[in-house]
């Protein structure tokens, strides 16, 4: 069946304004990118057949994504072996970074990836997608207070797991 | 505040968690304590780190094939009024039908309607002796 103009259009503008930004949290939190690729389909699919219940202003849909994109992955983790990090990085390195500079950065990542799932997806969802508190409790379905706590501890974990890496490298 | 709350006061004020009486309190100490304030600079350098998101850019053609799926997977659904009519046309059909079969079948206009008739019900048959019945000869 074919779509109607009006109606893939609303779609397509979905995919524009969120489709990077949920494709990119979904390699962060998986570290495979052709399982995001699937994820993230399955993700905006689901938006289209839900499209009539959600709101979509004051950026309403934007959590919305997350907490599907969220859910796919917590049901997926469930159903396989956890991806191994460590030989499969999530994002290739730059061939212009420096040593310690792709060093560093491969050491951050795997460090995000061993927080649990529920820690992993609200550190990326402040730090990297930059959603608000209140958003990140919508997306992930706790309350905001929760949603602080789960942050706090994510961020402290990677602080005390990476700061002897930067001390030893600074020395 | 001491040390270790220091510490933790830095990072939460980076992320917008800390309020700015405390905030002010952070500060302070920070002035009057020199291994506090080196400790800072690394937790900022190390928090700039953590926080930085290298780029993830979607493949090509990722976008086409959701359209694409979500087209497949669109199923024709009756809107909800016209369904709710159909529901109510429905009943009414099934009620016109079950009431039609209870009736007697009508007749045609302009043909007579047959009377009814009430005959008497058809007399019983004289009732004849085929033997001769037999009465002791005490009785007579």
């Amino acid at each position: 069946m074919r779509l109607y103009p009006r109606m893939k259009e609303a779609l397509e503008r979905a995919w524009r304004d969120h489709g990077a930004r949920v494709y990119a949290y979904l390699v962060r939190m998986t570290g495979d990118r052709t399982l995001s690729e699937e994820l993230c389909q399955e993700t905006f699919v689901r938006y289209w057949r839900h499209r009539k219940g959600i709101r979509n202003e004051n950026g309403a849909l934007a959590p919305w994504l997350y907490r599907v994109a969220t859910r796919l992955v917590l049901d997926d983790r469930r159903r396989r072996a956890p991806v191994r990090l460590e030989h499969e990085p999530a994002v290739p390195a730059e061939a212009e970074d420096r040593v310690e500079t792709r060093e560093l950065r491969g050491r951050v990542r795997l460090e995000i990836a061993r927080l649990p799932a529920e820690l992993r997806a609200t550190f990326l969802l402040r730090a990297h997608q930059e959603l608000t508190f209140p958003q990140i409790a919508d997306a992930t379905g706790v309350s905001e207070r929760a949603a602080k706590d789960r942050f706090r501890r994510a961020r402290d974990s990677l602080l005390r797991s990476l700061a002897p890496l930067i001390r030893e490298i600074r020395s | 505040m001491t040390c270790q709350e220091t510490l933790r006061n830095l990072t939460d004020r980076e992320d917008g968690l800390l309020s700015p009486e405390v905030a002010a309190d952070l500060d302070e100490h920070l002035a009057e304590c020199p291994p506090c304030a080196g400790q800072a600079r690394d937790l900022r350098a190390l928090r700039a780190l953590i926080y930085e998101a290298e780029a993830v850019d979607p493949p090509r053609g990722l976008g086409d094939r959701i359209v694409a799926t979500a087209a497949a997977r669109e199923t024709f659904r009756i809107p909800a009024p016209l369904s709710y009519a159909a529901a109510f046309l429905a009943g009414v059909v099934l009620t016109l039908a079950l009431t039609a079969r209870s009736e007697p079948t009508p007749f045609a206009d302009g043909e007579a309607t047959p009377a009814v008739t009430t005959a008497p019900p058809p007399e019983p048959e004289p009732f004849e002796l085929s033997a001769r019945i037999r009465v002791p000869r005490r009785i007579r």
